[in-house]
């Protein structure tokens, strides 16, 4: 008995381990982010940084917790702890803080972030400003900042770039309407709306053929042709305006879509 | 002539039987049917700030009491197109909402679901006017 509580306390005092240390923890703080805890590797990460105040990767870490569990503001805050200086931020962290200010939504602080940080290029800096003007649906800043690109074989400068020409490409809502004024429904068809455009084009013709069929056969004092009259014009305006509505639903969507092949780009690219 | 009347007393209390069938009826249907007697109620119609709105809501109530409750919900959307006209009425004005309205009535053809957002509670398409839809900001970072 006694040789059996001997053995145990032995293999307890050999193989037991300090699951608290530095090592340990940073391990820990790495599968944490790895497997999407994101708010507990936040936390982890906090421990980790006042343990080794000087360690960037840490730090990088810690931002990018603060990001994907979207604590967004708290990692914002977070950087002026951190780095006295915001302008001597390392490359790595400063991209991080770029990425938590465009995903807080602070366009005009992170771009003032990173114009005055020394770690970016220049060409970062105009691929940054052209990121986030595109996601902010300033497609105007975003080509005259493009201008200003030095290496033009950049990787995501050829995606921006070909984004930026795509952005041209978008259909002008008031052909759209003068397109509907003239034929009834051929607007909804140019923005790719063709069903509606027929269905608009039947009620308007049907509508304006009544009228005409009953002004006909009971004269201009009767209230029937007025009425179908009425009923049409009021099908043709609703055209008209339907028509400029679905040219922007069509240019929205567009850019939504652009905006996404931005942010993919962007991903791989940093 | 003593016939008559006792032909015309059976009948009486057939229709009486009649009656009764037809309670069975109901009470056997009761959870399966609807009861048509609820009243509904429609918010669009209320809070009126002038008499163009009043107008516009009185034509309304008229539509929904004694036309559209004959019908079936045949509408695509949700809110159906009588509400849309009354909140577009209300929001824009008589002539933008109504030209509005028009709009939507040609567009109320179900041929393109893929244009609108899909509501899962009323199984209907989503198209409100009170809604303004702006140009989502996308920052998807990984």
């Amino acid at each position: 008995m006694r040789l059996l509580l001997l053995l145990f306390s032995i293999s307890f005092t050999l193989a037991g381990q300090d699951i608290f240390t530095f090592e340990k923890s940073r391990r820990y703080g790495d599968y944490l982010l790895k497997s999407g805890q994101f708010e507990l590797a936040s936390k982890e990460y906090e421990r980790l940084v006042y343990l080794s105040p000087n360690n960037d990767t840490l730090k990088t870490n810690l931002l990018k917790a603060y990001r994907l569990s979207n604590q967004t503001t708290l990692g914002i805050e977070k950087l002026i702890v951190l780095y006295a200086d915001k302008t001597k931020v390392p490359f790595s962290p400063a991209l991080e803080f770029s990425k938590l200010q465009m995903q807080n939504q602070s366009w005009q602080q992170a771009k003032d972030f990173w114009n005055k940080n020394e770690s970016f290029s220049s060409d970062d800096k105009v691929l940054l400003n052209v990121t986030s003007d595109i996601f902010n649906n300033d497609f105007k800043s975003a080509r005259t900042t493009f201008s200003q690109i030095s290496n033009q074989e950049n990787e995501l400068g050829i995606g921006y770039r070909s984004i930026l020409e795509k952005e041209v490409h978008k259909k002008s809502p008031g052909l759209a309407a003068l397109m509907s004024a003239v034929v009834p429904g051929t607007g909804k068809a140019y923005s790719n709306n063709w069903k509606d455009g027929i269905v608009s084009l039947f009620f308007t013709a049907g509508m304006a053929f009544q009228s005409y069929r009953n002004f006909n056969k009971y004269g201009t004092n009767n209230h029937r042709g007025w009425i179908y009259g009425g009923i049409g014009l009021g099908f043709y305006l609703g055209n008209i305006y339907g028509s400029v509505k679905s040219t922007k639903d069509y240019n929205r969507k567009k850019i939504n879509t652009l905006q996404h092949e931005a942010s993919a780009l962007f991903n791989t690219y940093y | 002539m003593k016939m008559k009347y006792i032909v015309i007393k059976f009948l009486f209390l057939g229709l009486l039987l009649l009656k009764n069938d037809a309670l069975a009826q109901v009470s056997l249907y009761r959870n399966v049917l609807p009861n048509g007697n609820i009243k509904k109620e429609y918010v669009e119609a209320k809070n009126n700030k002038n008499e163009v709105q009043l107008v516009f809501s009185g034509l309304f109530l008229f539509y929904k009491t004694f036309f559209s409750s004959q019908d079936l919900t045949v509408c695509t959307f949700s809110p159906s197109c009588s509400e849309y006209g009354i909140l577009a009425v209300k929001k824009y004005g008589m002539i933008k909402g109504g030209v509005m309205t028009m709009d939507r009535l040609t567009r109320c053809n179900g041929l393109s679901p893929h244009n609108y957002e899909f509501d899962k509670t009323t199984m209907l398409l989503k198209d409100d006017p009170r809604i303004t839809p702006a140009v989502s900001v996308v920052s998807n970072i990984k």
